[in-house]
């Protein structure tokens, strides 16, 4: 499975596969994360359109497999100081902790926690995640000149019972996703609305999440962006309890 | 050398600094009021602060504030301004150090933690308060070191503070408003043989206390149950220290402290006792022993402290977990009088979470006092309570469902606070809950029944049901 609004680093591609399970790996590969800060705009709509925003900056590491990522809000002051690391590694549990300022204490989230709203938005915390997904079956759809249609079954872990990615011939990148529940109704879509050129890197900036049976919709907009930085400017103990507590 | 100072500088882009301010006003209306109860009461808190992320470090500032108003027998107005969390926090080499007036958070456990010991706690709101006003940040610094799984972490509190407790003229008081001066009016009535002597001092003793004015019954209880303590050298304060383990999946701390009883040991003359609670005046022959002894002695006891904390998942369930022991807890007791007992407490916390929308959480404790007491006031030698809070949150979490409870199975008793929120914008949410309180034994009606008192500290405030509204403004 692949979250677009995580991913700082899409490399232009050329080449080509017609295999569904060599196209997503390519996506994801493209889609895979080095080491990167971005700061973000996320912005809640309503079903009657009125909006919420959140600002937030998030600080993505790569070691090897083992993608980790750091969320911090900053606004509204309501949920400022809110904190979220979330650890993806290949093979093992995905490890997800939130400090919420208000209890000063950091929470580890469990289980069915992650397929829950993120921040009432409609992003999930399972939208959050990286990680290959092993179990996952792709199967190629339709193809035409511009995209690849690829549906793919999650595992059973997962809240989605299938995932329809519309992967850009150009550039490897999905620039619509749709989500389907486990009795296959339609359940979100993501579309790719912006993406800016940097360094050779496409970084998708302004994307739109839309909950279908809420009506509601979640707008996430990079605003910064550091591509590329040395690991030591995001240590390791930036993933720790410890960091969270001594940042809250 | 250019390249750690290249690093260090580029490590955290300085960001521009944040600021908030936070309103929250409450009306609360007493569904059952008594007699000299208050029927309705107001707080406002107002927390305002500024902070900024700098290179490998960050400053905070806060300025916390609350206003009371009181309307019952008396129509009252308190005003309290203190410095919230305002510091210094950074990297000092491979160390880390916070210094300030700061909370440093202790236990895993929300409602019913053994071992968050380090900030006093403000009770004078009772159940009406807020997460974020019931602890109180104090001058404080900690630093610590290690790595990324092991941590050593040492505090010290140089001026500790005392438990914000409000002993008089509050409905969550010991002594209720109407208490003190129904007491000291029946004091002409009483039996002895000083009677005719005394009767006219204490009738006027009665008239003056009625006619005292709030603030001035407040500074009374104050200074009688915060005398004692020591002077704010320094050198008295409190310290602990705590390892920190961090393995996958699992986080566990081990801690130690020595401490200031948070609560004063307190001590009523025994000629004072006699007579309050036999109500008998004192016979010609005792009067000289009276003046020569003090009414009522307080002292702020040290004490040793060891902890354990534990956080991990099972499964879809969160898991929590606390134990502690104590050399030297302040156990109060009847007529005002105070012991220590060594004590150990364990607790048990169980969460369940679904995103942001939904959140429940169960949590236990178990007190025990290792050395009998006698008379212990709200209190027993084996302590068990059970809490439960959730939250659902629906419409993209611009309705929300709050409830707390929590039921202290040793004294029968339980309350409640369901509260629902409108999320109207970021900047605004209203709140319309309840307190719901009961208890099979009543609450005390009289000076002489609150410090006699055998039930639990829930039924001691059963009487103050009630419904609020509430704001929270953010700025």
């Amino acid at each position: 499975m692949f979250r677009i609004f995580l991913t700082a680093l899409l490399f232009i591609s050329t080449a080509h596969a017609e295999d569904a399970g060599d196209i997503i790996e390519r996506a994801r590969d493209v889609q895979r994360v080095n080491n990167g800060i971005q700061k973000m705009q996320m912005t809640l709509i309503s079903r009657s359109g009125a909006r919420r925003e959140r600002s937030f900056e998030m600080r993505v590491r790569k070691d090897g497999e083992v993608v980790k990522t750091y969320v911090r809000f900053s606004q509204p002051t309501d949920v400022a100081g809110t904190q979220l690391i979330v650890v993806d590694n290949p093979g093992q549990s995905d490890a997800q902790l939130l400090y919420l300022p208000a209890l000063k204490r950091t929470n580890r989230i469990a289980g069915k926690a992650r397929k829950g709203s993120f921040m009432g938005s409609d992003f999930s915390y399972e939208d959050l995640e990286v990680s290959d997904d092993q179990s996952a079956t792709h199967t190629l759809v339709s193809s035409n000149d511009d995209v690849w249609v690829i549906d793919t079954k999650p595992g059973d872990d997962s809240s989605y019972g299938r995932i329809r990615s519309h992967v850009s011939k150009s550039d490897y990148l999905p620039r619509r996703v749709e989500f389907f529940d486990t009795k296959d109704a339609p359940k979100k879509t993501l579309e790719v609305l912006k993406t800016a050129e940097d360094n050779g890197s496409l970084v998708p900036t302004h994307s739109i999440m839309k909950n279908i049976s809420r009506g509601t919709a979640t707008e996430m907009t990079v605003t910064e962006w550091r591509l590329n930085v040395p690991a030591s400017e995001i240590p390791d103990e930036t993933f720790t309890v410890g960091f969270l507590e001594r940042n809250g | 050398m250019l390249l750690t100072l290249t690093m260090l500088t580029t490590a955290f882009a300085a960001e521009a600094p944040e600021v908030g301010v936070v309103i929250e006003p409450m009306v609360a209306v007493d569904t059952q009021s008594s007699e000299d109860a208050d029927v309705w009461e107001t707080w406002t808190w107002v927390r305002a602060h500024a902070k900024q992320r700098l290179d490998n470090s960050r400053w905070f500032i806060a300025v916390n504030a609350d206003h009371n108003i009181r309307s019952g027998e008396d129509l009252e107005g308190i005003w309290t301004m203190s410095v919230g969390e305002s510091g210094w926090a950074g990297k000092i080499g491979p160390t880390h150090l916070r210094a300030g007036v700061l909370i440093e958070r202790w236990g895993k456990l929300d409602m019913l933690s053994s071992i968050d010991v380090l900030n006093p706690r403000d009770f004078r709101a009772g159940a009406l308060s807020t997460i974020e006003a019931a602890r109180v940040p104090v001058p404080m610094a900690t630093w610590q070191a290690g790595s990324n799984s092991v941590r050593a972490e040492i505090s010290y509190a140089p001026f500790p503070q005392g438990d914000r407790i409000q002993m008089i003229g509050s409905d969550w008081s010991l002594i209720k408003p109407g208490m003190m001066e129904n007491y000291v009016h029946g004091i002409s009535d009483w039996e002895g043989d000083t009677t005719g002597l005394l009767s006219e001092p204490l009738d006027n003793l009665s008239r003056a206390l009625y006619q005292l004015d709030p603030s001035s019954k407040r500074a009374l209880g104050s200074a009688a149950f915060e005398s004692g303590r020591p002077e704010d050298f320094g050198t008295q304060g409190n310290i602990g220290a705590r390892l920190e383990l961090e393995a996958q999946g699992i986080d566990a701390a081990f801690m130690g402290a020595n401490l200031r009883s948070s609560i004063p040991r307190t001590r009523l003359g025994p000629s004072y006792r006699d007579i309050l609670q036999n109500k008998t005046l004192p016979g010609l022959d005792k009067i000289n022993t009276l003046s020569a002894e003090s009414p009522l002695e307080t002292s702020w006891p040290r004490t040793w402290m060891a902890g354990t904390e534990l956080s991990t998942v099972l499964g879809p369930i969160g898991v929590r977990a606390e134990g502690a022991w104590w050399s030297n807890t302040v156990v109060q007791q009847t007529w005002l009088d105070a012991t220590t007992s060594p004590t150990i407490a364990s607790g048990l916390g169980l969460d369940y979470a679904h995103g942001s929308t939904i959140f429940i959480a169960l949590e236990g404790r178990w007190s025990h006092l290792l050395e009998p007491v006698q008379r212990p006031l709200m209190n027993a030698e084996h302590v068990v309570e059970v809490g439960t809070t959730a939250r659902f949150s629906f419409a993209g979490d611009r309705i929300q469902i709050l409830a707390a409870a929590i039921a202290n199975l040793t004294f029968e008793e339980w309350l409640a606070r369901p509260e629902i929120r409108w999320v109207t914008s970021d900047s605004l949410s209203l709140g319309l809950g309840a307190v719901l309180l009961y208890s099979d034994t009543g609450p005390p009606e009289t000076l002489g029944e609150a410090l006699s008192y055998t039930g639990g500290p829930i039924s001691m405030t059963s009487d103050n049901d009630a419904v609020f509204f509430t704001m929270r403004w953010s700025l």
